[in-house]
C-alpha cells in the first residue's frame, strides 16, 4: 500500500434493496492511521456502508477503493488487508477463548511456531489470558468483544471495521474498548472505520466524523468542526415547581450568558433547584442536521408561551416566570434569525420536560 | 439353508439418512445466521469451505448413527449375509448417498432465513422411504404411488443396500443410485455455493 493513497476513498456510493433507496451517492476519504467515524441512526445506512466496503455486499454503483486496492476487481487483496468486527459478536461459542484465536490463525495460515506467539501475545494484549481456557458462551459482553477484536487482530490488518463496537456495552467495558481502539490506532498505526449511534464515542473516538441520515451524508469534519455548525449552547434552570428554562448561549459566550441569566434569576427572586451550562455536543448537531429537531434545544422556543399559561406555572410562586416573559418577544424570533440579537441571552425558553 | 432375506435395516438406513439431514440444515442456519461466517467471508480463505467442513463433518456423525442402527439391528435379530466386498459397497453407497443429501440439506438451510425454517425444510426428504421400498416393496403399492416410486432417489439406494446386505445382485440399481447421488450432490453444492456467495 503506498503511504499517501488513503485507507478508504469512496465516490458515488449508492445501494438499493428493490425500490428501497439505502446509500444515494455517498462520498468519503479516510486516511492512513486515523479514526473515521460514521454516525447516524438506527437505518440510515451505516451497516450496510461497512458490508459494501468489507466486500460482505455488492454496491449498485460507485468507485471504490479500500487498502489501495479496487474493491470490484480485487476483493480478495482487500480482504487480506481489512478486519472487521461487526454489530453481532463473530466468535464461536462451542470454542474457548484461546481456541477461537488459534481457529483464526490456522484459517490464515499462521505457522505453528508463530501461531503459539501471536495466540499468546493478543491474549495478554486484550486480556483475556485469565478466560482463555473457558468456553466463549459463559463470557460477559465485554469480553466477547474483546475477543472479536483479538481475533481481527490476528490477521494484522491495516484497516479495521468496527461496525458498533460497544452497543449493548455497560460504561466501564466501553471505556476499556475505546482505550482498545486508540492503542491500535497510537501503537500499530492501522486504520479504524467505526460506526456508532452514540455521539459520544464519536466524540471520545474520532479523528473525523460524517453524519449519515437517510442514506446521504449531512456533514463531515473533525468533532470540533461539527460543534461549531451549531452556534452557542444553552443554560438548563430547573425551579422548584418542576418548571425549567433554557436559554440560548450566543457568540458573547458562556460567562456573559450565565451572568446575565443569573441576575434576572436574582432579580425576581426565583427558587432555583438546579442549574447546568450545556456547551454544544455531538448531539446537537446530529439532531439539527439529520431533521429529527424535535428534542433539539433550539427549537423549543415554542414551548415557551406554551409554559405561561399553562395551569400550572400561574398558582405556583415561580416569579420568575414573570419578568422574564418580557423576553418572549425575542425569543419568538431567535429561532428564525440567529444572528439578529446583540442581547447575551438570545432566546429565552422553558419547557415542561422534566427529562432535560 | 439361505439366510432369511432382511427387508427393512436398508429402509432404516435411508431414514437414518433422510433424519440426519435436517442436523446438518439447523447446524448450517445457525452458523449462516450467526456473525461468524460474515467475518470468513471478509477474510482472504476459500469461499465455501465453511460449508465444505459442515458436510465433511455431518458424514463422520451419519457414520456413527448408521453404525448404531446397523448394531440395534444385529442385536435384534438381523443376520446379515454380506461378505466383505459387499460390506464395502454397503459402505460405499452409503457415503456417496448421505454426502449428497448433505450438500442438499446445506443448500435447503442457506436457502432459509431462519434457522426454523432451515430445520423444516428437509422434513419431505424422511417421508421419501416410505414412498418408496423402504418398509414394503414398491409392485405393492397402487398404480401412481408405484409409479413415483420407482422414480425417486431413495428406492434405487435402499434396493441396492437390500442386494449387498443380502449377497444378490445389484442389477441397475447401483447405476440408479450413482446418477442419482451425483445429480444431487452437484446440485446441492451448486445451490449452496450460490446462496453462499450471494
Amino acid at each position: 500500500m503506498l503511504n499517501k493513497e488513503p485507507a478508504i476513498a469512496v465516490t458515488g456510493l449508492r445501494k438499493s434493496y428493490g425500490p428501497h433507496l439505502v446509500l444515494d451517492g455517498i462520498d468519503l476519504t479516510v486516511p492512513q492511521g486515523t479514526i473515521f467515524s460514521l454516525l447516524g441512526p438506527n437505518g440510515a445506512g451505516k451497516t450496510t456502508t461497512v458490508q459494501i466496503l468489507s466486500t460482505l455486499l455488492k454496491a449498485d454503483a460507485g468507485q471504490i477503493r479500500v487498502a489501495g486496492h479496487d474493491l470490484a476487481a480485487e476483493p480478495d487483496a482487500v480482504r487480506a488487508a481489512i478486519g472487521v468486527t461487526g454489530q453481532f459478536s463473530a466468535v464461536d461459542d462451542l470454542l474457548t477463548g484461546e481456541e477461537n484465536l488459534r481457529l483464526m490463525a490456522d484459517l490464515l495460515h499462521v505457522g505453528r511456531g508463530r501461531r503459539r506467539q501471536t495466540v499468546h501475545a493478543l491474549l495478554e494484549r486484550f486480556d483475556l489470558a485469565d478466560v482463555a481456557r473457558e468456553l466463549v458462551a459463559a463470557y460477559s459482553g465485554g469480553l466477547r468483544r474483546r475477543l472479536d477484536l483479538a481475533m481481527t487482530m490476528v490477521g494484522e490488518p491495516r484497516l479495521i471495521f468496527l461496525d458498533e463496537p460497544t452497543a449493548g456495552l455497560d460504561p466501564r467495558s466501553r471505556r476499556d474498548l475505546w482505550q482498545t481502539v486508540r492503542g491500535l490506532v497510537e501503537n500499530d498505526g492501522v486504520t479504524v472505520f467505526l460506526t456508532t449511534q452514540y455521539l459520544e464515542e464519536a466524540d471520545q473516538l474520532a479523528d473525523r466524523v460524517a453524519l449519515l441520515s437517510r442514506g446521504a451524508l449531512v456533514a463531515e469534519g473533525t468533532p470540533d468542526q461539527l460543534k461549531r455548525l451549531i452556534p452557542g449552547g444553552h443554560i438548563s434552570v430547573r425551579f422548584a415547581d418542576e418548571t425549567a428554562l433554557t436559554v440560548r448561549i450566543t457568540d458573547a459566550g458562556v460567562v456573559e450568558s450565565l451572568r446575565s441569566v443569573l441576575e434576572q434569576l436574582d432579580a425576581c427572586e426565583a427558587e432555583v433547584a438546579g442549574l447546568s451550562v450545556h456547551t454544544p455536543d455531538l448531539d446537537d448537531v446530529f439532531l439539527a442536521l439529520t431533521g429529527d429537531a424535535s428534542a433539539a434545544p433550539t427549537t423549543a422556543g415554542i414551548g415557551f408561551l406554551t409554559s405561561l399559561t399553562s395551569p400550572t406555572s400561574p398558582t405556583s410562586p415561580a416569579a420568575p416566570t414573570t419578568p422574564i416573559s418580557q423576553a418572549a418577544p425575542t425569543s419568538l424570533t431567535a429561532p428564525t434569525s440567529p444572528t439578529a440579537p446583540t442581547s447575551p441571552t438570545a432566546a429565552v425558553t422553558t419547557t415542561k420536560d422534566p427529562a432535560r | 439353508m439361505p439366510p432369511t432375506p432382511a427387508t427393512s435395516p436398508p429402509g432404516i438406513l435411508a431414514t437414518t439418512i433422510a433424519g440426519a439431514a435436517q442436523g446438518t440444515a439447523i447446524s448450517v442456519a445457525m452458523d449462516m445466521t450467526g456473525g461468524i461466517v460474515a467475518r470468513f467471508k471478509t477474510m482472504a480463505i476459500a469461499r465455501v469451505s465453511v460449508l465444505t467442513g459442515h458436510v465433511l463433518g455431518a458424514l463422520v456423525q451419519n457414520f456413527l448413527a448408521l453404525a448404531a442402527a446397523l448394531v440395534a439391528a444385529v442385536v435384534i435379530g438381523f443376520r446379515p449375509a454380506a461378505t466383505v466386498a459387499d460390506w464395502l459397497g454397503v459402505i460405499g453407497v452409503l457415503a456417496m448417498f448421505t454426502f449428497a443429501i448433505t450438500w442438499l440439506s446445506a443448500a435447503l438451510a442457506m436457502s432459509a432465513k431462519s434457522v426454523a425454517t432451515a430445520s423444516n425444510l428437509p422434513m419431505p426428504l424422511l417421508m421419501l422411504p416410505f414412498l418408496g421400498s423402504g418398509v414394503v416393496p414398491t409392485a405393492s403399492l397402487p398404480a401412481p404411488l408405484r409409479w413415483f416410486a420407482n422414480h425417486q432417489p431413495f428406492t434405487p439406494v435402499i434396493e441396492t443396500l437390500r442386494a449387498l446386505l443380502n449377497d444378490q445382485s445389484v442389477g441397475t440399481n447401483l447405476t440408479k443410485a450413482v446418477v442419482w447421488s451425483v445429480v444431487i450432490a452437484l446440485g446441492g453444492y451448486l445451490w449452496a455455493r450460490k446462496l453462499y456467495n450471494r
